[in-house]
């Protein structure tokens, strides 16, 4: 590893560092352009702000929606009261932190703002914004009152919105949550105000986002990002952290500490998140539910998690009967719950994990074997993995190991996290890089690209081809993990990871094509060639690049191709006859 | 140059003009009919005072009596607060002074208070007398000023005058800036090395106990001098 100097690498995992990017940045949220409209900028964050409270005599409901335009379906706001208040009786006195995912009504309609489209699209993958899904962030408060009829003040405050930044959400909670608690309504409107100030969410930039007397600073992970590293931002004084503080992530979990219950058997973990099994995690309380599930999903990361992951699940879910019947095999999903119901619901499912009170100071368990899963009782059996699944892989003992002398050192979760999420990046990586090649070799060669035809086809994927693959490029040229590396594969073949990961490079390796394509028609001489063939060929020609012109924008060309294009259509539309002209000027334009 | 960020909040009563002042220093316009403000909004403007840059994050708050119970978090952790009333108002500066009595039990202990009488350009409708409200800053050692958003009178000069009266970083410890610049840097350096660094979140004062180590033990291992002096000047000792 040679030393590289950061502020000309970029490589090292900083934002730059403070002194060289504030004195010219001056106006962060600054004033706000003009075509912006009121709640934009709002909505480019947040869906809505809900306030659910307890009734006595209707339970739980939605009591305040803000801003108040924000629409919900009727069953968006059932799911969200319930999914809202812890479902057990658990106790959850005092403050309760927790998220919850949920599937927006059918109803509701997929188009999105085409300005976000273009912020997700710079997006990793794994936080590329989920059409049908929302997030709800909770503050849930639990207090005794004795001027209220039951005794008790029983409220949250509720974030719903499309991004994944379980970290951002919870600390703008806790910045505002409990001082409505106290405030109340015009609290609420000045916090929505203060968010309707904040710039759009890009990737990449250094964000400054004012809230309630403090200001946030974050960055939105890019695509572009050197997976691995962490852009660590950081405050200037340590007097200014009272006004402003410096976010290490958006969205990132406590990875040490999720694990720390379980942690003998993170390996396998990684196993059954990467194959898509169904999984169960059974806590005390939606705040450990719903970290464990999100570091669950995370742990495979850069790979995308595809199927359906609720970290707060609960009976009243509008999914609880198609998740839990037993009529047919458990789903393809990951479900946190707290509810000892589940424990009965679910006993039939394969994989199941119990925690406890997830301890902060990271403590690990000695060790522990795999639970059978016969053992596992309704109620209160002790917290492990119930499985009588069988890892394809050797486990490492090294990161065990690595961890636990971390632990006897009292070294910093952060650090033990760092660790950890290195360790499954590494793993994750060895067994994406032989696809990735196996996939790359599907492309056609660049010399069987004609302009005169269509884009040639991908070859197909042929698992017997892949595998044989393996024997030369597997991953034992970066993992010194020892296995049943094509026993996995074959099963990660059949899941719902694999079709949506192999989906996602189709489309992008068919955009490819489609890109070199129109790149070496643009470098024919269209003109010629219309001269020398018949008007109702030209015309067809001029209609098919009009429609290429249209579709091009999304298409990964050499800058400079489209305006080559237009050029191509509009010499050959001059050199038709007059009333042609007008008629192909018309027909299929924008 | 050094940079720091200084928060100031603004309170006064509604329609006194607060905004318009934040906004004639900001930007330097005027606009007749601005929106009235909700809760509070949040502007920054850097400028230059002496060897150092000051980044004045500006919180502007709502002077309706519904929002008043949100002030403490703006004028909370702040380096100066305006208080601002409207010379054409008698009972605009009678809720000044409610903000200073508020400000003395709650807020920050060495705030920076500053007392605006804004709108001097209307002098003909005048109800408080310059002197007046002059006497009264004196007597509770505030920073006092008639301004005018509109016709651009002591709005820089107000904001001078802040940065003048906040204490300067020397009679702190030596700016942790830089060195947790340069931890950020070493940090970097492990991280290329897959060494794992347990401190760089750690606050300040702490950090420099760790960094002088981790400096020695860089300077003889891998001989970064050059590296960690090319920003802040910090010379190997």
């Amino acid at each position: 590893m040679s030393l590289q100097k950061p502020a000309d690498g970029g490589s090292g995992g900083l934002a730059g560092s403070p002194e060289a990017e504030e004195p010219e940045d001056g106006s962060p949220g600054r004033c706000l352009p003009p075509p912006v409209l009121p709640w934009d900028r709002f909505s480019a964050w947040l869906h809505c702000v809900c306030v659910v409270g307890f009734d006595l005599e209707l339970g739980q409901a939605v009591e305040v929606i803000y801003p108040q335009h924000s629409k919900l379906t009727d069953k968006e706001k059932t799911n969200i009261c319930y999914l809202s208040f812890p479902d057990s009786n658990s106790g959850c006195l005092g403050n309760t932190q927790f998220c919850f995912r949920f599937r927006q009504s059918s109803s509701r309609k997929l188009s999105w703002h085409c300005l976000l489209d273009q912020l997700d699209r710079d997006l990793p993958i794994y936080l590329k914004k989920d059409p049908a899904y929302f997030y709800g962030y909770v503050y849930f408060r639990q207090v005794q009152d004795k001027t209220l009829k039951r005794g008790y003040f029983q409220k949250s405050l509720v974030l719903i919105s499309k991004l994944p930044y379980i970290h951002l959400f919870n600390t703008v909670l806790g910045q505002i949550a409990p001082e409505y608690f106290e405030k109340n309504e015009p609290f609420l409107e000045a916090a929505c105000s203060d968010v309707d100030r904040w710039p759009l969410p890009v990737p990449g930039k250094t964000l400054y986002l004012p809230i309630m007397g403090i200001v946030m600073k974050v960055r939105i992970p890019t695509c572009h990002d050197k997976p691995g590293t962490t852009q660590v931002l950081q405050s200037m004084h340590q007097a200014d952290s009272q006004i402003s503080i410096a976010l290490p992530t958006v969205y990132e979990v406590d990875l040490f500490r999720c694990f720390s219950p379980v942690f003998f058997h993170i390996q396998m973990l990684w196993e059954l998140v990467l194959l898509g099994e169904p999984l169960v995690v059974m806590a005390p309380s939606p705040s450990e539910s719903s970290e464990t599930v999100l570091a669950l999903v995370s742990c495979i990361s850069p790979l995308k998690y595809y199927s359906d992951f609720r970290p707060y699940f609960t009976i009243h879910d509008s999914e609880f009967k198609d998740y839990t019947t037993r009529t047919q095999t458990p789903p393809s999903v990951i479900l946190g719950v707290t509810n000892p119901f589940f424990a009965k619901t679910l006993q039939h499912w394969p994989h199941i994990i119990r925690i406890g009170d997830i301890k902060v100071s990271g403590e690990v368990p000695k060790q522990v074997k795999v639970k059978k899963l016969k053992n596992l009782k309704t109620l209160d059996s002790k917290p492990g993995v119930y499985t009588s699944y069988k890892p394809y892989l050797n486990k490492d003992e090294e990161i065990i190991k690595q961890l636990q002398k971390g632990v006897q050192q009292k070294r910093p979760a952060e650090a033990q996290s760092i660790i950890l999420r290195r360790y499954f990046l590494e793993l994750t990586q060895s067994f994406i890089i032989p696809l990735e090649r196996y996939v790359a070799s599907l492309m056609p060669l660049q010399k069987s690209i004609s302009p005169w035809k269509s884009p040639p086809q991908l070859k197909p994927f042929s698992k017997e081809e892949f595998m044989k693959t393996l024997e030369k490029a597997g991953p034992q040229l970066t993992s010194r993990l020892k296995g049943d590396w094509i026993g996995l594969y074959r099963h990660f073949l059949k899941s719902y990871n694999f079709d949506g990961w192999f989906r996602t490079r189709r489309k992008e390796m068919t955009q490819k094509l489609e890109a070199l394509h129109l790149e070496a028609l643009c470098n024919e001489d269209l003109l010629f060639w219309s001269q020398k063939h018949t008007e109702v060929e030209t015309v067809d020609l001029v209609l098919k690049l009009k429609a290429k012109l249209t579709n091009g924008e999304k298409l990964p060309v050499k800058p400079g191709t489209m305006e080559k294009l237009k050029k191509h259509i509009d010499s050959i539309i001059l050199a038709q006859p007059e009333d042609l002209q007008g008629i192909l000027t018309k027909t299929g334009s924008m | 140059m050094a940079l720091r960020e200084l928060k100031v909040c603004l309170l006064g009563d509604t329609g006194v003009g607060k905004s318009s002042i934040v906004w004639r220093f900001v930007e330097d316009s005027f606009d007749p009919n601005i929106n009235p403000t909700i809760g509070a909004s949040f502007m920054t403007k850097t400028v230059q005072y002496q060897n150092e840059l000051h980044k004045f994050l500006i919180w502007d708050t709502a002077g309706q009596e519904r929002f008043r119970a949100l002030a403490p978090m703006y004028y909370r952790g702040s380096a100066a607060a305006i208080i601002v009333y409207d010379i054409t108002k008698e009972e605009t500066f009678s809720t000044l002074k409610n903000w200073v009595k508020e400000l003395r039990q709650h807020g920050p202990p060495n705030i920076v208070v500053a007392i605006a009488g804004n709108k001097c350009d209307l002098n003909d409708v005048r109800e408080v007398i310059e002197k007046d409200a002059k006497d009264y800053a004196d007597s509770i050692h505030a920073i006092f000023v008639e301004t005018s958003a509109k016709n651009a009178i002591n709005i820089n000069e107000l904001f001078i005058e802040i940065s003048r009266r906040i204490p300067s970083t020397d009679a702190n410890p030596p700016s942790s800036g830089r060195s947790l610049n340069l931890i950020l840097r070493i940090f970097d350096i492990l991280h290329e090395n897959h060494i794992v660094l347990s401190v760089w979140r750690t606050e300040a004062t702490r950090a420099r106990g760790h960094i002088r180590k981790i400096y020695a033990f860089l300077y003889n291992r891998v001989r970064v001098g050059w590296y960690v002096s090319t920003k802040g000047g910090e010379s190997p000792k």
